[in-house]
């Protein structure tokens, strides 16, 4: 059987837990903001007759996670120090990534969609992809083993 | 269930009038939150946009992404060569198992 003990957090311990708890809040505000479905379309760019409306493709991810503890001493001996401890933490991270996709363009000659290839995603994917398939031919190729 | 852990949703943005057309873009978001993990992922795309004249033809126009169709045919191809090449070693081993 266990015997744990409930400490009750002190006034200092509630006021940087708040302090924690507005962090946390001020940066999922600030991730939601930036990963926002508003953000798909950039502002409007007026040129003379033209209108040139830039899109892209928003991903974010978050993640945090928070923990508190108390404990109490063993030893019970007085001198030592305080018997009983308690402490938390927490933390979080996240990332917000973002890439072009088309161009929107309204000129007296109608409305354009142009779409934006990125050269450098496709070659690292397929740089990536043709050593996976090397491998794994060579694999196939491999004699049986004994 | 499914509802909470993935929400879609397509958004209408703001019209935005360019000389006789009113373009109206429009956007998918994907919300994946794991029930119990604080973890969440967020993906927004445009779709289309919605060109109405002000006779009131209306036009569609889809937005594709040849980049990320792209890059999704080689983690296919990626995905069916590892599959194939499960299947050959194991009949491989099936064979010489038999032999034996």
């Amino acid at each position: 059987m266990t015997d744990e003990t409930i400490s009750i957090p002190s006034s200092e311990e509630i006021t940087n837990s708040t302090e924690a708890i507005g962090v946390v809040q001020e940066t999922i505000e600030y991730f939601l903001e930036a990963a926002s479905v508003d953000r798909v379309y950039g502002e409007p760019i007026e040129h003379g007759d033209t209108i040139i409306i830039p899109t892209a493709e928003i991903f974010g991810v978050l993640g945090f996670g928070a923990g508190y503890g108390s404990g109490q001493s063993s030893s019970g001996d007085q001198e030592s120090g305080p018997d009983s401890g308690s402490g938390g933490g927490g933390g979080g991270g996240g990332r917000v990534f973002s890439r072009p996709v088309a161009v929107v363009v309204s000129s007296p000659d109608g409305v354009q969609v142009h779409e934006v290839v990125d050269p450098t995603k496709i070659a690292l994917a397929a740089i990536t992809a043709s050593g996976f398939m090397v491998s794994m031919l060579l694999r196939m190729l491999k004699p049986k083993s004994m | 269930m499914i509802n909470k852990i993935i929400k879609i949703e397509t958004h209408a943005g703001e019209p935005i009038s360019a000389g006789d057309v009113t373009i109206v873009p429009m956007s998918k978001s994907m919300l994946l939150m794991i029930p119990g993990f604080p973890a969440g992922l967020v993906w927004n795309r445009p779709v289309a946009i919605v060109a109405k004249t002000l006779s009131g033809n209306e036009l569609v126009l889809p937005i594709n992404d040849p980049t990320r169709r792209a890059v999704l045919s080689l983690w296919g191809a990626v995905f069916g060569s590892a599959l194939f090449t499960m299947i050959f070693i194991l009949r491989r081993r099936i064979c010489k198992n038999q032999k034996e």
